[in-house]
């Protein structure tokens, strides 16, 4: 090896031995950087992935499919509407639920199981507090499905009856002189309790009034009120 | 939509792969309850919304006839206080409120519908009707934005109408209805509504109950843009499935514009509660299965997926 060869060669060492220097002070450093970049760029790369579509989502998609091979196109107002649905449960199943965000769910499910332990007690309370689980009085005559129809509520007087125990009697006054009962309990309990033929019909005029015995006070205009026995 | 040549086919091959439409059903996690509403206290509907955290997909929570409580809209709750859209919101918030505190599995969503119904709208003025109608929908948006601001994971609210012919003219329902779907950014709307006296045999826009024919049936249920239907299919005969079924080939046919079934509604839980309704009390599967099965039988009417299934209840 000629002195040239070896001046030119040791140039490229000395650069060399300078870049391994640098190397020794950069690369660590490099590696940091390129690993937190990377790190980034995975996270981003994962945060960025759909994640699996629940089972709901999946069959609201399964319906939308199934309307668009029904013919029906992409702009019609219920495949939007459906597709919105979708877009918005896609959009916040990646939020982590709060499980109780205005902080009272706990104490309101506590007042729930006083209520259901001592029905008679909170309906009182709640009559007491002026906000009672049951309406007293008159109340618009309704079906209630599967209980009382609108045949039978026709030309109808309906009252509510709150009773002691905490349950309740909807009460149709028909106009042909049959009052009929629907129980309200407190325990999901509903029941179409028998007719009741009201001994001298109602008279037009009749102020119907629930009592705090549970009763309800008939009385026609000029004559002796009488009762009907609901509990 | 006058044809739908691929819509049955899921189902078609799901029965012949598994043998049975009941082997089709959604796992019982999506078969939901739905509730009458007579019992509405913050307490009580917390924890109707807890007892429903084992539950996902559709499902109404029912307030009773539309009526005004001090000069604002509201609804009956039956022998219940009569409650104002403020106080029927509020309720559905403390429900959703219940059902996020407990619910066991954070993938789990209740779509939830807040309904009132055509029940003694006879009584009321059209346009009573209508603004009581704009005002449930305003309701019903302001309470899916309280629900998608603080539990945006566990529910999306939607409004609900159970319209039935015995219940009052179609005029009358139909004029709530175009209320509510005017109502500016207004939520879909299911349509839980029953066919009364619909025909069981015809699909030529025959006469229905009090003055409806299956055009106003299909009308409400489907034609107005917010209805989604979900028919009351209670009738162990499987007859309210079959009318339904023909009021949707008469859409088909004669309107050019089929309908599409969102789900089902029974009422087995609401008739155990009250003692029994023999012949009306279908299980959830019975009612899905009698209208798949309906759709099915004509390839004009035939639907691959419908997807819910509800079973309606009293909360007292």
């Amino acid at each position: 090896m000629s002195g040239a060869h070896a001046m030119r060669e040791e140039a490229p060492r000395g650069r060399s031995r300078r870049w391994r220097r640098v190397r020794r002070t950069l690369l660590p450093a490099v590696l940091v950087v390129s690993g937190v970049l990377a790190s980034a760029a995975a996270s981003a790369t994962l945060s960025d992935k759909a994640p699996a579509p629940t089972e709901l989502e999946q069959h609201l998609q399964d319906q939308i499919d199934a309307m668009r091979a029904a013919g029906l196109p992409a702009s019609d107002p219920k495949v939007r509407a459906l597709q919105a649905t979708l877009d918005q449960m896609r959009a916040t199943s990646r939020i982590r639920p709060q499980r109780d965000p205005q902080g009272d769910a706990g104490a309101l499910l506590a007042e729930a199981g006083e209520q259901q332990a001592d029905p008679r007690a909170a309906a009182a309370e709640a009559a007491a507090e002026g906000e009672p689980l049951w309406e007293s009085g008159p109340v618009d005559c309704e079906p209630v499905p599967g209980l009382l129809s609108a045949d039978e509520l026709a030309g109808a007087t309906c009252v509510s009856v709150p009773q002691p125990d905490g349950t309740s009697r909807f009460v149709a006054l028909g106009a042909d002189g049959v009052a009929r009962i629907v129980l309200f309990g407190a325990d999901g309990h509903v029941q179409r309790l028998p007719d009741t033929r009201l001994p001298a019909g109602l008279a037009p005029g009749t102020a119907v009034t629930p009592t705090p015995q549970g009763d309800l006070e008939l009385a026609p205009p000029g004559r002796q009120p009488t009762f009907l026995d609901l509990r | 939509m006058a044809m739908r040549p691929t819509r049955w086919l899921a189902t078609v091959l799901c029965v012949v792969t598994i043998g049975t439409a009941a082997g089709c059903h959604r796992s019982d996690i999506y078969t939901t309850n739905s509730y009458y509403m007579a019992r509405t206290s913050p307490a009580d509907a917390t924890a109707l919304g807890c007892y429903s955290s084992g539950k996902a997909g559709w499902m109404t929570l029912f307030f009773g006839a539309p009526t005004s409580v001090n000069g604002v809209a509201g609804a009956t709750a039956w022998g219940a206080p009569d409650l104002d859209v403020n106080a029927i919101g509020q309720s559905v918030i403390d429900f959703v409120k219940g059902y996020a505190y407990c619910r066991p599995d954070s993938s789990y969503r209740l779509l939830i519908g807040i309904g009132t119904s055509n029940s003694v709208a006879d009584s009321k003025a059209d346009d009573w009707l209508y603004n009581h109608g704009q005002a449930w929908a305003t309701m019903v948006r302001n309470v899916a934005g309280v629900v998608n601001a603080n539990w945006p994971s566990a529910a999306q609210v939607f409004g609900a109408y159970d319209f039935e012919p015995n219940w009052s003219s179609p005029w009358k329902a139909n004029h709530w209805m175009t209320g509510y779907n005017a109502t500016p950014g207004r939520p879909s709307l299911f349509a839980n509504a029953a066919a009364d006296g619909c025909p069981t045999q015809t699909a030529n826009n025959g006469p229905c109950d009090n003055g409806w024919n299956q055009g106003w049936v299909w009308h409400l249920g489907w034609e107005i843009d917010a209805a989604l239907p979900f028919p009351q299919i209670y009738a162990t005969s499987g007859v309210n499935a079959r009318q339904w079924q023909l009021i949707d080939l008469w859409a088909t046919t004669a309107a050019g514009d089929g309908m599409f079934f969102f789900g089902t509604m029974s009422q087995l839980g609401a008739c155990q509660q009250a003692g029994g309704c023999p012949g009306l009390d279908n299980t959830p599967h019975q009612a899905w299965d009698f209208l798949t099965s309906w759709l099915g039988s004509d390839p004009r009417t035939q639907q691959g997926v419908i997807d819910g299934m509800t079973d309606i209840r009293w909360n007292t």
